[in-house]
């Protein structure tokens, strides 16, 4: 059981750098709760995981677990269990030594050790690996055992820098589904670093997006997803990416519009009035591949010429790309629409799903 | 019908004891994009390299456009290979890089300009052609490297898993590119990957693979939503689809599939009736995808089809919730469904198999029975 606050922590490193800086990170994660840090390599994850481990001295700020100021606590007083993308197994001990060492090291006594490594083992289904040696195992198994070795710590909180990073596709989806339903079983904090929005997605009760060591949201999955507050978290969630194009707010007679080479759409009845919020009035508009529907004649003023430029089917869904000019437009649809390539088609960008950033900060404007 | 640009015939590679490739039957068609999918082990690189002369095929023949090539060296067969580091040189440019394998040929200068800048506008690099290859961005990266494979002239293209290191938007992006560039410039290509939903994105038609044999051979559509064995059904699509083995059982005149516990009950009259006969038995395995399974979350009007919820994964467009059915814990189903209210863990709802989408398997032989 555990809380963790990062008050306004940074991290310069100096000379040879080998993690990213952070800056000013405030975070709190509550009890017994999966948080998912998404970021892309080199954004500060990893520098935030092992800020709260202490394996690495803070310029400012202060790390607090259950409330209790722990910046200058030596981390294997900190009681956390640090679970890295490179599984380093014992290659010359059992299943069982593996597990159990870090037991031995704190000299815990030998039937305490055995009833604890049964049990884990048992909850992990790993029973039949404890005689074996790790090169015998699988990826999931591998997988499995460092769990159970975090496991026997009995930790108050958990933090994984990207463990599901080198498992293949299928095993990644099945080992994510465990993580979580153990994850609920025990209760327990839970801090999980990837660079993959679907894990994120999947895992987290809530996300923190970071980018260039600073925090740039946090909410739920689905708000995330619906309301990202600026470019790079649009740009950073959703597979795949959200549609960006540069635009100009114009206003014409009564008529507001956004104006782009390829398209002019009427934003006149649409709310909350966005005017003037976007410096020089030069904004990017976002729209998820998801969020646009497709037509064979131009239904209104604001749908946009685009020519099929390749299919991708998908099985239950396909990714169809058009052009216009010089750009592309993704859109995913149903799979059992087929057109032939370079015909021309008309495309609506659903008004209550357009997303738009000041151009110069990336920030939303709503 | 496209003439049959490669064909094999009873294709074998065996290594000591282990048959790498069994007894493959395969007919590529002239500007066919074929994608040559499975997990790794199952024989799709072997396979690829035996197309390339890189390895000597046991037994069987490969037939490029109706001439057997099993014992030409791989620089006189009409295939060029697209290596997965594409191995250019970073320091030249995109021009030199183009020419190289001509200027060590030691050809006349002026064929090697001219056949530069016709392949460099087919890939459409000729506004690059003096960046050095190194400064160039992944999708311009990969059409020098098509391009210089296509100097040579080969009339049939190998890939071996060309966009495996790079990061997951740029994959689909680049993809989407390649298919593309291989539609306008009307080559075939032969593309190797364990990748599933690249395998469906780019090929008119995938072979799956696995332990050495041929295990289905169409359109991706096609092997969605027919496909022939367990191994397919299982391989092809994600979320994966979802197995559970049942009993057929005959109650007044219907036709009922009831899970082992009966927590699950349909009544499958209509389906069966297309099948044979002779065919059922007793025990038997549904699959069904996913997405091919709604809920209700206001939980079960009847006494069949209930359903614990495990887990949800609200993934932005889509929800996945992961439903246990009530008693049968180790029944675990998928769903794939649209966010709208999200049920909580534990909750109890209802699960409905849409009946036109459901497969009968075979629990012996693991053949799709439909």
């Amino acid at each position: 059981m555990a809380t963790i606050k990062l008050d306004n922590v940074t991290k310069r490193f100096r000379g040879e750098r080998e993690l990213c800086n952070i800056y000013g990170i405030n975070l709190e994660i509550r009890d017994g709760e999966f948080f998912c840090l998404i970021g892309p390599s080199n954004s500060g994850k990893s520098t935030t995981l092992r800020a709260i481990a202490g394996l690495v001295s803070l310029d400012e700020g202060r790390v607090y677990i259950d409330g209790v100021d722990v910046t200058d606590l030596h981390p294997s007083k900190r009681h956390l269990a640090m679970l890295f993308e490179t599984l380093a197994l014992y290659p010359n001990r059992t299943g069982y030594e593996n597990i159990a060492s870090p037991l031995r090291t704190r000299k815990v006594p030998p039937e305490e050790i055995e009833r604890t490594v049964l049990e884990v083992a048992r909850l992990l289904g790993l029973e039949h690996l404890l005689n074996r040696l790790p090169e015998t195992f699988s990826g999931g198994e591998r997988q499995r055992v460092a769990i159970a070795r975090a496991l026997v710590q009995r930790p108050r909180v958990y933090l994984l820098d990207e463990p599901l990073g080198a498992l293949d596709a299928r095993l990644r989806l099945s080992m994510r589904g465990e993580l979580k339903r153990l994850q609920r079983d025990l209760g327990q904090t839970m801090v999980f670093a990837t660079h993959d929005q679907e894990q994120a997605m999947a895992l987290g009760d809530r996300i923190g997006v970071i980018g260039a060591g600073v925090i740039q949201q946090i909410d739920a999955p689905q708000d995330i997803y619906l309301k990202p507050k600026n470019k790079f978290v649009a740009k950073i969630i959703g597979k795949p990416q959200m549609n960006f194009f540069e635009c100009e707010i114009t206003d014409e007679g009564n008529k507001r519009l956004l104006v782009n080479p390829a398209f002019r759409i009427d934003m006149t009845s649409f709310k909350p009035d966005f005017s003037g919020r976007a410096k020089n009035n030069s904004v990017i508009l976002g729209i998820r591949p998801t969020d646009i529907d497709i037509s064979d004649q131009k239904e209104s003023q604001d749908w946009v010429p685009a020519q099929v430029h390749i299919s991708e089917p998908l099985g239950n869904k396909q990714i169809l790309d058009f052009r216009t000019g010089d750009k592309m437009i993704r859109t995913v649809v149903r799979p059992d629409v087929s057109y032939e390539l370079d015909e021309t088609k008309w495309l609506n960008f659903r008004k209550e799903r357009l997303h738009l950033f000041d151009r110069e900060t990336g920030v939303s404007i709503f | 019908m496209s003439k049959v640009k490669l064909k094999l015939e009873h294709l074998t590679k065996v290594f000591g004891d282990l048959i790498a490739v069994n007894d493959l039957c395969v007919d590529i068609f002239d500007n066919e994009f074929v994608c040559i999918l499975g997990p790794s082990g199952c024989g799709k690189t072997t396979t690829l390299n035996m197309f390339a002369g890189l390895e000597r095929p046991t037994s069987g023949n490969i037939i490029l456009d109706d001439k057997v090539i099993n014992k030409l060296p791989p620089q006189k067969r009409d295939i060029g290979l697209i290596f997965q580091d594409y191995a250019l040189f970073e320091n030249m440019n995109v021009y030199e890089n183009l020419a190289f394998s001509m200027r060590v040929k030691r050809r006349p200068r002026r064929e090697v300009d001219s056949k530069v800048r016709e392949v460099a506008q087919a890939v459409e690099v000729s506004h690059i052609l003096k960046k050095k290859y190194g400064s160039l961005n992944p999708g311009e990266m990969q059409r020098v490297a098509i391009g210089r494979t296509m100097i040579s002239g080969p009339s049939v293209f190998l890939l071996d898993e060309p966009l495996d290191n790079l990061d997951a938007d740029m994959r689909v992006t680049m993809r989407a590119e390649l298919k593309r560039l291989q539609k306008d410039l009307g080559k075939t290509m032969i593309y190797v990957t364990h990748d599933q939903e690249e395998a469906m994105s780019l090929a008119d038609r995938i072979m799956v693979m696995e332990s050495g044999l041929l295990q289905q051979m169409d359109s991706p559509q096609e092997i969605y939503n027919h496909p022939v064995n367990k191994f397919v059904a299982g391989f092809i699509g994600t979320p994966p689809m979802n197995f559970i083995t049942c009993k057929l059982e005959s109650v007044n005149g219907k036709l009922m599939l009831n899970s082992l516990k009966g927590a699950f009950s349909m009544d499958v009259s209509e389906v069966v009736r297309r099948l044979d006969e002779g065919k059922l038995q007793n025990e038997i395995i549904v699959g069904i995808r996913p997405e091919n399974v709604s809920v209700n979350i206001d939980g079960s009007q009847s006494e069949k089809g209930k359903a614990i919820v495990l887990r949800v994964e609200p993934l932005g467009p889509e929800l996945v919730i992961e439903v246990a059915l009530e008693g049968e814990s180790d029944n675990v189903i998928r769903v794939l469904t649209e966010p709208g209210r999200i049920p909580g863990t534990g909750a109890e709802i209802e699960i409905i198999f849409r009946q036109d989408k459901i497969h009968l398997i075979d629990p012996m032989r693991e053949k799709v029975l439909i």
